[in-house]
């Protein structure tokens, strides 16, 4: 079974989407596992690091995937060589693109259909959104051709954070160690607890964990992250070491940066061995067990 | 040498924090839906039905020599409506059931079993809990699962806070009448505004009790209304109710029934306006007034009241003075 690995949190800026790429790298080149990464996130960040995205003529701001290699105008006459995760909610068929990382391939945003399945209104929502990442991941193709889904999500609690909940098998929330951020910690933890009552035993959702990102060496951050970890509960959830503020974690996303990837710095690079601490523990978990 | 700062997360939302991590362990799986075959299905012989309908008596026919025979007959037309929206849409709310040996009983959903049977289905979706919860968890189940449906009758949602109120009450060794709109509330997730109106229902007269099971009120809003206005006039209110009047109708006439009234004395009486602030001031003018056999002591049952049903009772009384009917 494909395990199905979300990082979510309602709160933005937080690192949902770097966490889910060093994931998915780790996984891939060094675990070499084969990968698929999905992009729920209507800005397309995660989209635009691994495939080169247009612009959407429709809508400005928004952002749409390149054509499909594999499109043959010809052959394909119901396909418009175009394909997002969004399709999905569009009873649509979807299909990954392959990225520059062997065994690494992606399902890419699609900003305005993203926005629209976002906001469908409250009857359509368990129907055209909510299950449909659910029946998407369980299909048999895709079982079989991953061993790991990991996908990003947007910062809200909206319909495709819950869809994105509700096809999970593991779940692992980014927080800085600051107001907000523990605040937003508490609203994920508020999804997975709904999720779980509805789980069977068999299939849970399982919490990897809280992940402290963004961390510095100041009071705030120490004695936050120190209390979270001493609380009753909660402690057991966090994860013991922290990722800190590195100017490489912004460096690397930059196009055309070399190298590319954490994973591809030196082995005794301190950002790698950090990441490479992190991403081991994370995808132990994950794939070890249940 | 500047003091070093200091932080920490603020207590209600490490408090919180636990709460959810803790209640998501205490129930993980609990509202999981599962399909389970009809015939494994039971009644729980512990609890009371609503129903006199069974299992049997829909697959095989209500047999003639039935003595409940034309209750039964009544109570399966009564399920067409159910059955029918079944084979339409299926069951939109799944029935809650416990393992017992190999076996599933019935926690919330009769009805929804019977007419699912009705409507020729051999499987059925459930909630399935893997012990018997206690009564006071199968109670407040029972709520949970009725509240979200629409069907259900305003009799039936009474009887439904009824045992809850009763159960807890025995629980907390309490009077039924002492519980308040907050723990109700509490215990069933409502707002505080329509527990209290349930609570007010409750203790609504036999008359008002009797129109709600008759479906002759058959809104909380007119329900709690009705129990607030003065005891002369809920006869007249009922009646109205029965015949479609709406709150605002209800309201006007209140009014009307008010200025109808001969005597002008309650709105002047020295006794009526005074505030008796505490049962005891309550309890003494009673006591006198039975002691002086200014009033019948076939209406003497304060002894066995307290809270709002003594407040009820002192109004009662003074108004049987002002009219002069003591």
């Amino acid at each position: 079974m494909a395990k199905i690995l979300v990082c979510a949190t309602n709160k933005g800026g937080e690192g949902k989407t770097t966490t889910s790429i060093n994931l998915a790298e780790y996984a891939s080149l060094i675990l070499k596992k084969r990968v698929l990464l999905i992009d729920l996130d209507p800005q397309a960040n995660l989209s635009g690091r691994y495939i080169a995205m247009d612009y959407d003529p429709a809508y400005k701001s928004g952002k749409i995937p390149p054509i499909h290699a594999d499109y043959d105008a010809e052959q394909d006459e119901q396909w418009d060589g175009r394909s997002s995760i969004a399709n999905i909610f569009y009873g649509e068929e979807a299909v990954p693109y392959p990225t520059s990382i062997e065994h690494l391939e992606l399902l890419p945003a699609h900003s305005q259909k993203l926005l629209e399945a976002e906001a469908v209104t409250k009857n359509e929502v368990l129907e055209k959104v909510h299950m449909q990442l659910k029946y998407f991941v369980e299909l048999p193709d895709l079982q079989k051709g991953y061993d790991l889904v990991i996908i990003d999500t947007p910062p809200s609690k909206g319909p495709l954070t819950i869809a994105a909940i509700k096809a999970a098998t593991h779940l692992i929330i980014p927080a800085q160690m600051e107001q907000f951020s523990i605040e937003g910690i508490y609203g994920m933890l508020q999804l997975w607890k709904q999720e779980s009552y509805k789980r069977s035993k068999a299939t849970p959702i399982t919490l990897v964990g809280i992940l402290p990102n963004k961390y510095r060496d100041i009071n705030l951050h120490r004695e936050f992250l120190e209390e979270l970890c001493m609380m009753p509960g909660i402690g057991s959830y966090v994860l013991p070491n922290p990722i800190k503020v590195r100017a490489v974690y912004s460096e690397i996303l930059v196009e055309g940066a070399r190298p590319k990837s954490i994973f591809e710095l030196k082995k005794s690079h301190i950002a790698r061995e950090e990441c490479e601490t992190i991403c081991r523990e994370i995808l132990n978990k994950v794939l070890d067990h249940g | 040498m500047a003091k070093r700062k200091s932080f920490s997360i603020n207590s209600s939302l490490s408090k919180s924090l636990e709460e959810t991590v803790q209640a998501a362990h205490d129930f993980s799986g609990q509202l999981f839906v599962e399909v389970i075959p009809v015939d494994r299905l039971e009644l729980d012989p512990e609890n009371p039905r609503d129903l006199h309908l069974s299992f049997q008596d829909i697959q095989e026919g209500i047999a003639a020599d039935d003595p409940l025979a034309d209750t039964k007959k009544s109570e399966l037309l009564n399920l067409q409506s159910l059955s029918k929206s079944i084979v339409a849409q299926g069951l939109i709310n799944p029935i809650v059931v416990y393992k017992y040996q190999d076996k599933y009983r019935l926690i919330a959903g009769e009805r929804r079993t019977l007419a699912s049977i009705l409507a020729g289905k051999n499987q059925i979706q459930a909630r399935i809990f893997e012990d018997k919860p206690s009564p006071l968890n199968r109670v407040v189940l029972q709520w949970m699962e009725n509240n979200e449906r629409e069907d259900l009758t305003l009799a039936e949602r009474v009887n439904n806070i009824r045992s809850i109120v009763k159960i807890y009450s025995n629980q907390h060794e309490a009077h039924a009448e002492r519980v308040t709109a907050a723990e109700l509330s509490d215990l069933t997730g409502m707002s505080v505004s329509q527990a209290a109106q349930y609570r007010l229902v409750l203790q609504g007269t036999e008359a008002l009790l009797l129109a709600i099971k008759e479906n002759k009120v058959s809104n909380l809003d007119k329900a709690a209304f009705i129990v607030k206005a003065s005891f002369q006039d809920q006869d007249a209110l009922i009646s109205l109710c029965s015949q479609g009047a709406s709150l605002r109708e209800l309201k006007a006439a209140s009014h009307k029934l008010f200025i109808q009234k001969p005597d002008k004395v309650l709105a002047t009486s020295k006794i009526f306006s005074a505030t008796v602030r505490g049962e005891k001031t309550m309890r003494i003018i009673l006591d006198a007034l039975y002691r002086e056999a200014i009033l019948p002591s076939t209406m003497q049952n304060h002894t066995t009241l307290d809270g709002n049903a003594l407040v009820r009772h002192f109004h009662e009384v003074l108004e049987r003075i002002e009219r002069g009917a003591a």
